[in-house]
């Protein structure tokens, strides 16, 4: 796997739903500034998938470095921590998948369930093929996606209103409190304990420049996030954006030049959801991988089994896309994401004990 | 002339010593050989034994040139070397025949073969005539400018049209077995020094491992060489056109000819070769790119219309201009059959109009092929049967199926229309796009001969991006990125 391709995954392991999902939350919570939330919780972030990146391409993935310092034993709890953590983000990735696409192109009745189940297929089917087909679709999928998005702010400011979106500096604080900055870590922090297993299972051509791969998918996230919240409350003001649920697909509807091009989210919706998928199926693969470690092989049992019951969870815990939304908040900002980052820190914390311990 | 008649006879005694001397070495108890010979063949009437002297000559009168025998073989034998011509060829061809199997796989090929009265062993030469037709440019390959030559089924006719290309002694062939049954022979051939010798490698593994039992067309052999999980893309290239070819072989790429088949193979085959064309590079970059575009743009059309046209009628309205929408549902007033039945019905329809267009003979088939298309097309719609917009889509996609330059490929956006439209009918865009998806995976995991068949855009080979969509001016067009290493910089 190329540079490139480990890039690609890790910014749809981000954007798609980051840029979907996260606008219309920051401006709810930090008002017309909301947009510098993502370039604010991207500093913590990007250490965090430098400290990774760099750890993973020289000592070992926090998988294997677990195995080494705490012993099979208690490695493997440790595992299984991190292997629940990862799940209840995977749940909410694929429910989150079937949401975007009920809600974007799917105007007809049909339930979310079988959306959801239709959005984790195609995922099972590139971790079935491998890292190294997921790359491939990776590094088609996200220059479009950006150029897409780019043509979509682009096509958007002749109708900003830059008396909404102006002072650029921010008066109030709101946007830097706890809830704000923590929503925007559920994504940001995805490329850091997604890259860190992933680098070290696929041969990366550039290892040792993983980090530096892991902290440009964080960043351009966050500045590609930024960009487009800002743009949107340029154009639909703070409320209009804050009400929204996806007030990135409230903007391509509203982008029109002439009678003839508009209703140009039948252009970008595809892509999106492609993006989602490649997204969700970066989860299966790590997933299913941890999974494997855990039970010692069964490759193609686990990653079915996986699929099956991550889907299920999917439809089953999450009736409404409120549902989504609160486990969002509670489970992965509150749970899954300090126990994914707490795992991740011990792992590396025991390695670096016994390698003291072995050097005296 | 008297001059020249010694000289003459002077090599054919020296020929005839050549005989001699090499039919000394074999043991002297073969007696019955011609008989065996016979037996074994199951007494064909074409199989000709003529005793010359205490010498037997065999060979089928069916496939061997009648002048060549009677001026190289039967002249010089009866004359002796009394002063009748006697060709060089005599003594430059002649192979040695050890075993019953050696002189029927030669009478088979087209030899003659001497068997001598009361020795073992035997010789044979070649005197094939093997129909042949002219050199013409192949019809489904036309091009307006460059080369008007294509391959024909002489399997030397088509090296030496290569040899021709490229006159270099890095040009090299070997022979391959093409079919256990039928004997068919093939060639293996690339350039020296710019094949990579791991691709050369596996394709020589690949035929070692491909045993058909019979090869009537290249094609056949391209079935056993595609790996058995590509059911939809092609994977190994086909061409008839000899600059393809050379063109194919100064890349770093294997082609494969088959005896009896104009159709060269050509391995590593990526997606992006199947919709590039010999014309691109006899035109300006401009022009090629143009041309890629809009074949790149046909390719959409042919895959995406139909369905397309369905999901945005039956479930994704809100994603069409109003004024287009109201258009189309002008149009579909009064027409009893929902919109997806009709295009499917639609694209059979075209598919037996197709079907029976190339069936019948030339005049006939375009015969049936307008009043197919505009006739029946016509009737149809006025009749209120079907609608416009949906003849107009339906039609479109087909046509634009026919701007690839790969019949393959053609067939292949062709079948993936009908579930694609299934899937938009169900799921409108949101079907169509998890459809594209699926078909994007398929794609990205497939290879061909170790590379990938998205190559060089999944996974990016900057050097290959040179010829893939814009082709650079060709002098600073640099070697391609399927080329060996040991050929760096060399100028394609």
């Amino acid at each position: 796997m190329t540079n490139g391709q480990f890039f690609a995954l890790m910014f749809l392991a981000v954007f798609p739903t980051m840029a979907m999902l996260l606008p219309g939350d920051l401006v709810r919570l930090g008002g017309r500034y909301g947009w510098w939330t993502p370039l604010l919780a991207a500093m913590p972030a990007i250490v965090a998938a430098w400290l990774t990146g760099t750890l993973g391409g020289r000592v070992g993935d926090s998988v294997s470095v677990a195995m080494r310092g705490l012993g099979r034993v208690a490695g493997r709890a440790l595992l299984l921590v991190e292997w629940l953590a990862l799940g209840a983000y995977m749940v909410v990735v694929i429910r989150e998948s079937g949401e975007i696409s009920a809600v974007t192109l799917v105007t007809a009745n049909i339930p979310v369930w079988v959306l959801t189940v239709l959005s984790a297929l195609p995922a099972a089917l590139l971790v079935w093929f491998g890292p190294v087909v997921l790359g491939r679709t990776a590094i088609l999928i996200w220059p479009v996606l950006v150029f897409m998005y780019a043509g979509v702010l682009a096509a958007i400011l002749p109708s900003t209103h830059l008396i909404w979106a102006l002072p650029i500096v921010p008066h109030d604080m709101r946007f830097a409190t706890w809830q704000p900055v923590l929503r925007t870590w559920v994504w940001e922090a995805e490329p850091t304990f997604l890259g860190g297993v992933l680098m070290n299972h696929v041969q990366v051509t550039a290892r040792k420049s993983a980090g530096r791969t892991l902290v440009w998918a964080v960043a351009v996230s966050a500045i590609l996030t930024a960009l487009g919240t800002w743009s949107m409350v340029a154009e639909a003001g703070p409320r209009g954006v804050a009400v929204g649920a996806l007030p990135i697909l409230d903007l391509v509807n509203r982008i029109a030049l002439g009678p003839f091009v508009q209703h140009l989210q039948s252009v970008v919706l595809p892509i999106e959801t492609m993006g989602t998928v490649v997204k969700v199926g970066v989860f299966l693969w790590v997933w299913s991988r941890l999974g494997q470690r855990i039970v010692g092989g069964w490759t193609t049992i686990v990653l079915v089994v996986e699929t099956i019951v991550g889907t299920s969870l999917a439809v089953a815990l999450f009736p409404s896309v409120l549902a989504v939304d609160r486990a969002t908040y509670f489970w992965l900002a509150r749970w899954a994401l300090p126990a994914l980052i707490g795992s991740i820190v011990v792992a590396y914390g025991a390695a670096t004990i016994q390698r003291g311990r072995g050097r005296t | 002339m008297k001059r020249e008649w010694g000289h003459i006879a002077d090599r054919c005694e020296t020929v005839l010593e050549h005989i001699r001397a090499v039919w000394t070495d074999l043991p002297l108890d073969g007696r019955d050989d011609a008989e065996r010979l016979w037996e074994t063949l199951g007494g064909p009437p074409d199989l000709v034994i003529r005793n010359i002297g205490d010498m037997r000559v065999l060979y089928l009168t069916t496939i061997v040139d009648h002048r060549r025998i009677e001026e190289a073989v039967i002249r010089p034998l009866t004359i002796g070397s009394g002063g009748a011509p006697f060709p060089q060829m005599l003594t430059a061809e002649l192979s040695t025949l050890r075993t019953l199997g050696d002189a029927i796989d030669a009478l088979l090929a087209a030899k003659v073969v001497f068997l001598s009265q009361g020795r073992a062993g035997g010789l044979a030469m070649p005197v094939q005539q093997w129909p042949q037709r002219e050199l013409q440019e192949p019809p489904a390959e036309f091009i307006a400018r460059g080369p008007h030559v294509g391959f024909v089924e002489n399997l030397d006719t088509n090296v030496a049209l290569l040899r021709h290309a490229i006159p270099e002694p890095s040009l090299r062939w070997e022979h391959i077995a093409a079919g256990q049954r039928t004997g068919t022979k093939g060639a293996l051939v690339y350039i020296d020094g710019l094949v990579r010798p791991n691709l050369l490698a596996r394709v020589r593994r690949h035929l070692r491992r491909a045993a058909p039992s019979f090869t009537l067309d290249s094609a056949m052999l391209a079935q056993w060489l595609a790996p058995r999980s590509n059911i939809l893309f092609p994977t190994i290239g086909t061409t008839e056109r000899p600059d393809r070819v050379v063109a194919a072989l100064l890349e770093g790429r294997v082609a494969i000819l088959v005896t009896g088949s104009p159709t060269a193979l050509l391995v590593p085959n990526v997606f992006a070769h199947l919709l590039h064309v010999p014309e691109d590079y006899y035109q300006t970059p401009i022009s090629a790119l143009t041309n890629r575009l809009i074949r790149i743009l046909g390719l959409l059309v042919a895959a995406g219309a139909s369905p397309l046209l369905v999901a945005l009628t039956t479930i994704n309205h809100d994603l069409i201009p109003e004024r287009l929408f109201v258009a189309i549902a002008q149009a579909r007033r009064g027409v009893p059959i929902p919109i997806a039945v009709e295009v499917l019905v639609l694209e059979v329809t075209i598919e037996v109009i197709r079907e029976a267009g190339v069936r019948l003979p030339g005049p006939v088939g375009q015969s049936v092929a307008i009043i197919g298309a505009v006739v029946v097309g016509q009737a149809a719609v006025m009749s209120g049967l079907i609608s416009a917009p949906a003849v107009v889509v339906v039609s479109l996609a087909f046509i634009a199926s026919f701007v690839l330059p790969s019949t393959d490929l053609v067939m292949t956006m062709r079948l993936m229309r009908y579930p694609l439209i299934v899937l938009a009918t169900v799921f409108g865009l949101y079907g169509l796009t998890w459809g594209l998806l699926l078909a994007l995976i398929y794609l990205c995991a497939l290879d061909s001969f170790g590379v990938p068949y998205l190559a060089p855009v999944s996974p990016l080979r900057p050097r290959g991006l040179q010829d893939t969509l814009w082709r650079r001016p060709l002098p600073r067009l640099r070697r391609s990125f399927l080329a060996s290493g040991a050929q760096r910089g060399q100028s394609r």
